[in-house]
């Protein structure tokens, strides 16, 4: 019996008891959500594929003791497909992590049919693991912007996340008020030209064709893949709100699209910014009208090389963040990414995942500019509780 | 090569490349807190090297590698025609 195998559908509740135990926000929760989300994610989802499958551990006495999970991507680079296998989470049972069991997971994964894997979300010894195994650093992309939107309550909500794990702080309307009367000239104005509207699978997948081809490697959507992962998002608790805007000029050229977590009284987080030439500010503009106009106190993302100099430009500050690792037998696809080359963002990545116990479904409810926001989440995964995805 | 010789090698490859000194053949490794994850897998990639053979993905036997006299015997024992020179 082989120690290392696929994930089964079998396996899903000692996987969700394994993720239940190591997450400190409610490892007394129900677990039907855990198992729900890690079936959409990792079994049903339209683009697991059965060569790329996660992986877990099954140990003789103990059973399944640790898991790898396995997201697969399909991009294009040139003019052809190839699988970009995407890992995480990776957890083991704390009783078992000094046996070394999650280096023994990684090192089966990344040696899989894909032709490349990549990781968005490292800790320090998993990076060090990745670079032991032959992989390498994507240094822009192990590194985040940020624009603060109103500066009172950026710092509640930094202070808050340090020192309780949530990132919209107690009193977050008493911050707003003094941010809205000291900080008017922070807050980005509205563009003053451009507009925006509800962005659709196929306006996605549109945009991407267009501005992708800029790229030597970029993802191959379809409505299919988008509805499906757009239906995960939707149910994440990493914001209040998924936001997803496509971008036209005032003749209604699509500009860009970008989709993004909002959280009022908190950080809005990026997940994809797609345009290209002077377009990008056009949509960065537009995205930071939104999130500040919707009450969130800073807004982030990766930091992806044709968005620099338009943020550098934007006053945001660069930072470090988790790690984003790579490895594949093709030079060419790693020197794709390492060049900038490549449009890989977060929206292809782990970083977003968070499965959550039962609880309220989130969907998006506010239109362009509203500043209303959903029911508060049954709970919010943080980086707090990420550092302890120990291995 | 010996199997005395053989331990005396992966004692050597453990301290060139973990900067670790086992106190003797029999230590349990990760019991003791010698080795954590990723020194399993610096000390695989490195006898994989140092020996040329490739340890399995699937079925790797984590319990076989828990001392050095364990890994001796292991390594021995996926050179069975004593290639190990």
């Amino acid at each position: 019996v082989n120690a290392i195998r696929p994930l089964e559908p079998a396996d899903l509740p000692a996987v969700a008891a394994l993720y239940a135990e190591i997450d400190k926000n409610d490892p007394d929760g129900p677990l039907s959500g855990y198992i729900d989300f890690f079936n959409r994610t990792l079994i049903e989802h339209p683009l697991a594929d059965p060569e790329i499958p996660a992986l877990v551990y099954d140990d003789p006495r103990d059973g399944v003791v640790g898991m790898m999970g396995s997201h697969p991507r399909q991009f294009i680079h040139g003019d052809r497909t190839v699988r970009l296998a995407c890992s995480g989470p990776l957890i083991v049972h704390p009783d078992h992590r000094p046996r070394g069991l999650g280096a023994l997971l990684l090192r089966r994964y990344v040696a899989g049919p894909q032709d490349m894997t990549v990781n968005d979300r490292a800790l320090d010894m998993v990076h060090d693991m990745w670079s032991r195994l032959g992989g390498v650093t994507d240094s822009a992309g192990s590194m985040s912007w940020e624009r603060k939107l109103a500066p009172v309550g950026a710092a509640a909500s930094a202070f808050a996340l340090r020192m309780i794990g949530r990132e919209r702080p107690p009193g977050a309307a008493l911050y707003a008020g003094i941010d809205a009367a000291l900080g008017r000239r922070l807050r980005p104005a509205l563009p003053s030209s451009g507009e925006t509207e509800k962005l659709t699978h196929q306006d996605l997948a549109d945009v991407i064709d267009r501005c992708g081809r800029a790229f030597e490697l970029r993802p191959a959507y379809d409505a299919e893949y988008l509805s499906a992962l757009f239906g995960v998002m939707d149910e994440v608790v990493l914001g209040d709100l998924l936001v997803r805007r496509l971008v036209r000029t005032d003749d209604g050229r699509a500009a860009g699209a970008y989709v993004m977590y909002l959280r009022a009284g908190g950080p809005a987080h990026v997940m994809q910014v797609v345009a290209s030439g002077d377009d990008i500010g056009l949509t960065l503009d537009h995205l930071f009208h939104e999130a500040a106009a919707a009450g969130a106190v800073t807004v982030s993302g990766r930091v992806e090389p044709h968005l620099v100099s338009h943020l550098r430009e934007r006053s945001c500050r660069i930072d470090w963040h988790y790690w984003s690792m790579l490895q594949s037998r093709d030079p060419s696809l790693v020197a794709a990414v390492l060049s900038g080359k490549a449009l890989l963002t977060r929206l292809d990545g782990e970083w977003w995942m968070r499965p959550r116990p039962q609880g309220s479904s989130l969907v998006e409810e506010v239109q362009a500019g509203a500043s209303r926001v959903a029911a508060a989440p049954a709970f919010a995964m943080t980086t707090t509780a990420l550092a302890d995805l120990g291995v | 090569m010996s199997t005395a010789a053989l331990t005396e090698r992966i004692s050597d490859l453990i301290r060139e490349t973990l900067h670790v000194v086992v106190p003797a053949p029999d230590t349990d490794l990760i019991e003791s807190g010698l080795i954590d994850s990723l020194a399993l897998v610096s000390l695989i990639t490195e006898i994989e090297a140092e020996f040329k053979f490739e340890m399995p993905l699937d079925d790797f036997d984590v319990e076989r590698f828990r001392s050095v006299e364990q890994i001796a015997t292991y390594v021995a024992e996926t050179h069975p025609d004593g290639s190990l020179a």
